[in-house]
């Protein structure tokens, strides 16, 4: 975990290193985005769309309604496949793969709005996260019942840890349909972490939060940034991303406009302008 | 000892009401057994056909309950089981003759197993609606080609000559037989006589029973496990599935195989005897009074309600052009046993006959031999 440390001390220096995607060190890229391109009929939703996470932070993609976020977000995580254009989540190119390939490979994803795991209790819910579970093996139920004892026993304590690290421990046996908004994006990401990302990819995890939840959601995601785990997010809510981001990127129409910290961002007249909208 | 109130109180609302019917309905049954208003075979009878059903729901809870994955074609995969087994155990089938009914259980789940990879391949990559639609063009086409495929098949007359599954076991095989008769006075006042087709229809209640039994507690398992998890996962939202690492078509391929294999066990649970079409044997107390719908039971085939319907509106045919060509079952037709032919029982049943309790005479109507008991008051 030294090798963790050092990455993150040099992350906190390269404030805007993130458009030096071809010099930077390939150690230091998690997640590796180049000229993505992705057309709906005559509608260009990614053109030529590059950027690069480096470990240990959180970056914030931005941009208007239309920009393309979410569309590079499925082509990131395999919901989509490109037109053109690769994607590398630590070294490994992933175009193309499917989106469960592409969690194999260390990059999970949440949703917008998630929908409720119906039957299941929170902790139970909580309990699909974790990856290679050998009990998903239907012939393993019987030939190998004991491992599948055990790892359900070994996953079990961790879904119990991580639920009183994110203060939901309360909630373990109510149904899963039962809590809030709020509450379901904290269990989604206290399950995200129960599959060991290398990297997280957060779609707009403070829409329709409460004020208060939202700030516990920011601190947990902090919390889970320096233990470590690298995060991607969307975001529309720009005091959440200003708060908690570093680097951002911004998207306009599909391309990357620009990127670099929160400060430099927003100071970028570009930005501005492509949020008000042109001809000033 | 079960602790039924906390067994109660884990349940669901819907479990309890599911609950509740059975209870009630085997209460009624229950009822009708000791009353005498049932004879015990046709109340074994009963028994095992709701069993059998429970088999062909537990089936498709596995799939749609399971899954998520809507299959319309539950009657298809019950049919190629039923079909496949029938071939390769019945002693005129043109394909084989007399295997053991434990290859033929062999060879239908194969064949279900061959016909769900055959559907589920090409659609369950694609989202629920394309399997549902597969799935009610394969019902058809299955169905179709039992029909048409008559050289194989025999049509809509069905394969015939298909032994009970315990035909060729050690002591079971003959164990029916080897029972003594018995007349026993029951509780509510009636008088019920167990022969060889009550032993003959408890084996083939008991084989339901544990097929039923078996597939509910290793779906309960596979429902608990981390699979069944990942599939109910599925279901709910089949992109945070994919999202967090699981193979959903592996999972749903899998649910759809399982499912379709617990249906085509279904296809094992004839009795033997109406099977047998023609042998109408009486027990050793007495005439027995045979399940009412027995025969409706006994085929594998569909019986043609539409060409018995143009057989009664011309009289004196017995027989329509092309129909059984190859003279499937004819030779265990007993003579004079036509499917018009009424036989008046004068000597109606002692204690457990309800007709005869009733002060009525017995009609029974010998349909094609394979006979429908109706009662008529005089």
């Amino acid at each position: 975990m030294t090798d963790d440390a050092a990455r993150d001390t040099d992350a906190v220096d390269a404030d805007d290193a993130a458009g030096a995607s071809a010099s930077a060190d390939a150690g230091d890229i998690v997640l590796r985005v180049e000229n993505l391109r992705k057309e709906f009929g005559g509608l260009v939703a990614a053109d030529d769309a590059s950027f690069d996470v480096e470990r240990g932070t959180i970056t914030a993609l931005i941009g208007p309604n239309g920009a393309g976020k979410s569309t590079v977000f499925n082509l990131v995580s395999g919901f989509y496949e490109p037109d053109a254009g690769r994607v590398e989540v630590d070294g490994v190119d992933v175009t193309g793969l499917e989106p469960y390939e592409v969690a194999d490979h260390g990059l999970i994803r949440t949703f917008q709005t998630p929908r409720k795991l119906e039957g299941m209790t929170v902790r139970e819910a909580m309990l699909v996260g974790p990856q290679d579970q050998p009990g998903e093996s239907f012939l393993a139920l019987f030939t190998a019942p004991g491992d599948v004892a055990a790892a359900e026993k070994r996953n079990l304590a961790d879904a119990e840890r991580l639920l009183a690290e994110f203060e939901i421990d309360h909630l373990a046996t109510q149904p899963a349909t039962d809590i809030s908004g709020g509450q379901t994006k904290l269990v989604e990401l206290a399950r995200a972490m129960l599959a060991e990302p290398e990297i997280l990819l957060l779609d707009e995890p403070a829409a329709g939060v409460n004020p208060t939840l939202r700030t516990e959601l920011a601190a947990q995601i902090r919390r889970l940034n320096e233990a470590g785990t690298t995060c991607l997010l969307i975001e529309h809510d720009m005091e959440f991303v200003m708060e908690l981001a570093d680097p951002v990127v911004v998207l306009d129409q599909g391309s990357v406009l620009t990127q670099g910290s929160p400060e430099a961002v927003r100071a970028d007249d570009r930005v501005v302008e492509a949020y008000l909208g042109g001809g000033a | 000892m079960v602790d039924v109130a906390g067994v109660v109180d884990d349940m669901t609302t819907a479990e309890r009401g599911v609950t509740a019917v059975v209870v009630v309905a085997i209460v009624v049954l229950l009822l009708g057994l000791f009353s005498g208003r049932l004879a015990p075979t046709y109340f074994l009878f009963l028994v095992g056909l709701a069993g059998m059903y429970a088999l062909l729901s537990l089936g498709l809870n596995s799939q749609w309950g399971f899954g998520g994955l809507i299959n319309f074609s539950v009657a298809a995969f019950f049919g190629i089981g039923a079909y496949g087994a029938a071939l390769v155990t019945a002693s005129n089938s043109p394909v084989s003759d007399g295997f053991s009914p434990v290859y033929g259980l062999a060879v239908a789940l194969g064949l279900a197993t061959v016909l769900a990879l055959f559907i589920g391949l090409p659609t369950l990559r694609l989202r629920a609606d394309y399997l549902a639609i597969a799935s009610l063009g394969l019902a058809e086409v299955v169905r179709r080609v039992i029909l048409n495929e008559r050289h194989l098949t025999n049509g809509s007359l069905g394969v015939r000559g298909v032994p009970g599954f315990f035909a060729d076991w050690p002591v079971l095989s003959t164990f029916p037989e080897a029972m003594p008769g018995l007349r026993i006075d029951v509780p509510l006042g009636a008088t019920v006589e167990l022969g060889a087709p009550f032993y003959r229809m408890l084996l083939n209640v008991l084989l339901v029973t544990v097929f039923a039994a078996g597939s509910y507690l290793l779906l309960s398992r596979v429902h608990r496990s981390p699979w069944g998890r990942a599939l109910r996962t599925i279901r709910s939202d089949e992109d945070l599935a994919r999202a967090l690492g699981k193979n959903t078509f592996r999972f749903k391929l899998q649910a759809f195989v399982l499912g379709s294999l617990v249906m085509a066990r279904r296809q094992r649970l004839q009795p033997r005897g109406a099977v047998r079409r023609g042998r109408h044997r009486r027990g050793p107390g007495g005439p027995a009074v045979r399940p009412g719908v027995a025969g409706r039971y006994s085929r594998v085939g569909e019986r043609g309600p539409r060409k018995r319907r143009l057989r009664r509106a011309i009289p004196g045919v017995r027989r329509l052009p092309n129909e059984n060509p190859r003279g499937h079952g004819r030779r265990r037709r007993p003579s004079g046993a036509g499917w018009s032919a009424h036989r008046r029982v004068d000597a109606a049943p002692p204690g457990g006959d309800p007709a005869a309790a009733a002060g009525t005479h017995l009609v029974e109507r010998r349909r094609r031999g394979a006979g429908t008991a109706r009662y008529r008051r005089p």
